[in-house]
């Protein structure tokens, strides 16, 4: 235990050393400074404007289904906001949940690196103390990266939610990571000796989200309800908060909003109790993953020294299946402009029918059932039940670097062009590639919906903006850090640039949204290509002045 | 004509270059020598502008970094660093699109032939060996003729027909008004080679000789490397 507790702390110290020898170290006290900035300002508007705000929210939560429906009339607002809340707080904790799942089902290797193969798997300890103290470290680095969580409270407060609530929500994020962990160690310790069942984890897995979801519109059907109560009665049902772990989690802020003590200490020392008991059951396990763990390990060592031999990051290591025939093609171009074609050529190469790709396929799969959601369920023909989940998938699958197998090539500076160019022209690449892949995704959606085409493009060429400026984040983030901070404390830092970024952009769409005019956003997308032009000319800068 | 004016590079509180100064001229070879660890892969990479630092490389009196130098600039890194998803020949043909080549077909022909690469055009980057890794690694370094061309280690990898080769193509381009830098620990693998020797040790340059000033001390160069670095003098 001394060696891990001095591993752990060592590591996170380095870790912490070296992110504040960078400018990260202001960009998080001036990030803090917005935060509470923004909360002040907000609480202050709040008072200045209560009577206002208050109709112009009702009146503009067009949208939404009418809560009356179902709710007393003289319901306070403050229940309703308390319902929304819960209904946050359960798909959050599925949605985490179910990320340790395939975390642990398909990479619970990919977290040791060579020091930990050659210096913690030959110590006398248990297989699974060395991937529990591997993903404890990176707990602790997920933990800190969302700190900016913290910055909420002040507009939570603002929004109505008990202070209670709030300060409880602290204890539920951290009790749900620490669970979120430990099924990533059970699932890898389940599956890495026994190919069998690693084949059950994600059907089994689809299998409980399908029946969910099977009850779910069952439920709503058989009661004749509409899409917001079925919900609230279905999923924020009382006995919904006795489903083991993920009723107890989204339990704890609400117990303690509703300041139901006893229920609150029940509620948390049964979700400690099945920790302990989850702990034990790992332990007892036979576990041997030396072999996966060096394999993977020897793989990001040759993959990390070629990066810091030859520039920035390092490039992701991808097995394809790849036909002789398809070895003919010619990449064309000239100059920077090579880099662009290059994504576009080996695009076409490795595509289904040189059109499909796998995020296409994604995207179909999300928008497909995006589409079925909003017609036949909702019955509504309006774009955003196409463009929010689209939008959502594609903020996420921009996080990380996505020029990275380009910038770490030591030609990639030498060559002679313009480096913003190279950068511009690589990220270019990647953004049409997302343009393509959402392509099929927007034509599904459109004909399922049958929503208003100019409406459904405008959102297209946003959704193509969103890539390019979010992913210009990615890039601009990685050139800035040093390359030994692990790739999470990475995306923490990009995900906090765009979320104060993010305000230009957000209040065009939220302007469209309100107002009903969709040319804004085409403002928005305009105001997206700008950033992510700025910063992509600034990573230019930044490669061209050389690694500290 | 290559000139390295003032180079330092520190890495917190470490020296990994001190103050490196020296000229090289068109049509020459040297060979930049020193222990594990005593910077030269360092300096290498300040004079290409990888690394931020002090002092400056000109490459015809440009800075090393700007696009006038790079058109002139050529470097072959220790590790190669290829593509997955293109072929041999793909790596060829997009470095030589990079470049604006016109022909490099034939030249890139050449580089295969001598590198015994020419069966290996169609595989994926990721599906060539170690070896031919670093002999595509070389090829692309070659391919757009650099008037300057730094070798980090170019001969680890290499089977005993690769490094002949290597030694007779960077002969050649000596011969073509080339300078040629080759940074290496090993001493044994550039016999014979060299016109110039510069000795690195823990980031200084101990020692800047000819290879005339060497034979006429009649000593070898491993004799000299030897007395350098194991604190016997200083040439």
């Amino acid at each position: 235990m001394r060696m891990y507790l001095y591993y752990a702390w060592h590591s996170f110290v380095g870790v912490l050393r070296k992110l504040l020898r960078t400018w990260v170290a202001i960009l998080i006290v001036v990030c803090l400074l917005f935060g509470v900035v923004v909360g002040l300002i907000t609480a202050s508007l709040d008072e200045a404007f209560p009577a206002e705000e208050e109709t112009l929210t009702a009146e503009e939560a067009g949208d939404i289904p009418d809560p009356e429906i179902d709710l007393p009339p003289d319901e306070p607002s403050e229940l309703m906001l308390l319902e929304i809340g819960e209904l946050a707080a359960g798909a959050v904790v599925l949605v985490v949940l179910g990320i340790c799942v395939f975390t642990g089902e398909k990479s619970g290797s990919h977290i040791v690196t060579m020091a930990d193969v050659n210096l913690l798997f030959p110590a006398p300890k248990k297989p699974q103390s060395v991937l529990m103290f591997k993903l404890g470290t990176r707990l602790f680095t997920y933990l800190f990266v969302t700190l900016y969580i913290g910055l909420q409270m002040t507009n939570l407060l603002n929004a109505g939610f008990p202070p209670s609530m709030i300060i409880a929500l602290l204890p539920a994020w951290f009790l749900l990571l620490v669970f979120g962990q430990l099924l990533s160690v059970l699932i890898y310790t389940l599956t890495a000796a026994r190919e069998g069942a690693r084949k059950w984890i994600r059907p089994v897995f689809y299998v409980i989200i399908g029946a969910v979801a099977g009850a779910f519109i069952l439920y709503t059907r058989a009661n004749g309800l509409d899409l917001w109560n079925g919900a609230r009665r279905f999923f924020n049902a009382p006995a919904s908060r006795f489903v083991p772990v993920w009723g107890w989690i989204k339990a704890i802020p609400f117990l303690a909003a509703e300041e139901s003590w006893l229920w609150l200490g029940l509620d948390v020392a049964a979700l400690v109790l099945t920790t302990a008991l989850l702990i034990r059951f790992i332990w007892s396990m036979d576990a041997d993953f030396y072999e996966d763990a060096l394999g993977y390990a020897e793989q990001l060592d040759r993959a990390t020294r070629e990066a810091q031999e030859n520039g920035k990051g390092f490039a992701r290591l991808r097995k394809k299946e790849r036909k002789t025939k398809e070895r003919e093609l010619s990449i064309g171009g000239e100059g920077a402009v090579v880099y662009f074609r290059k994504a576009l050529f080996n695009r076409f190469r490795f595509s289904v029918l040189y059109v499909f790709s796998k995020t296409d396929l994604t995207y179909l799969l999300i928008a497909g059932a995006a589409g079925a959601f909003g017609r036949f369920l909702v019955k509504s023909d309006s774009v955003f039940f196409l463009a929010v989940p689209l939008l959502l998938a594609v903020f996420i699958r921009s996080f990380g670097n996505p020029i990275l197998a380009d910038s770490s090539k030591p030609f990639f500076l030498l060559i002679p062009e313009k480096t913003a160019k190279k950068v511009f022209w690589s990220h270019l690449g990647g953004t049409v590639n997302t343009l393509l892949d959402l392509i099929p995704a927007m034509i599904l959606g459109v004909v399922l919906l049958r929503c208003d085409i100019l409406h459904a493009l405008l959102w297209f060429v946003l959704l193509v903006t969103v890539d390019f400026y979010a992913a210009s984040f990615g890039v601009f983030t990685d050139f800035i850090l040093p390359d030994a901070i692990p790739k999470q404390v990475k995306t923490g830092i990009q995900v906090m640039m765009i979320y104060f970024s993010v305000l230009p952009g957000g209040a065009c769409v939220l302007t469209a949204a309100l107002s009903g005019n969709p040319l804004f956003l085409l403002l928005a997308a305009g105001v997206n290509f700008l950033i992510g032009f700025a910063l992509t000319s600034a990573s230019g800068a930044i490669l061209d002045s050389g690694k500290k | 004509m290559l000139e390295v004016k003032g180079i330092t590079k520190r890495y917190g509180k470490v020296l990994a270059v001190d103050n490196a100064n020296f000229t090289l001229n068109d049509g020459s070879i040297t060979v930049l020598l020193g222990p594990n660890g005593a910077g030269k892969s360092t300096l290498m990479k300040c004079m290409i502008g990888f690394l931020k630092n002090q002092g400056v490389c000109l490459v015809d009196g440009h800075p090393s970094k700007t696009v006038e130098a790079k058109r002139l600039l050529g470097y072959v890194p220790e590790l190669p660093a290829l593509y997955p998803n293109l072929t041999a020949w793909e790596h060829m043909e997009f470095l030589a699109r990079a470049y604006r080549m016109k022909d490099y077909k034939a030249w890139g022909n050449e580089l295969f032939d001598r590198f015994e690469l020419t069966d290996k055009k169609k595989k994926f980057g990721d599906e060539l060996s170690k070896g031919m890794q670093q002999k595509l690694n070389l090829c692309l370094g070659l391919l757009p003729m650099p008037k300057v061309i730094l070798f980090d280690e170019p001969m680890i990898g290499l089977d005993p027909h690769a490094i002949k080769e290597l030694k007779k193509l960077i002969e050649y381009l000596r011969d073509q008004g080339c300078i040629i830098l080759v940074s290496t620990h090993m001493i044994d693998s550039v016999e014979l080679l060299w016109d110039r020797t510069l000795i690195m040790q823990k980031g200084v340059i101990r020692a800047d000789v000819t290879k005339s000033q060497v034979e006429e001390s009649g000593r070898s160069l491993e004799d000299l490397f030897f007395e350098i670095t194991e604190g016997t003098g200083e040439a």
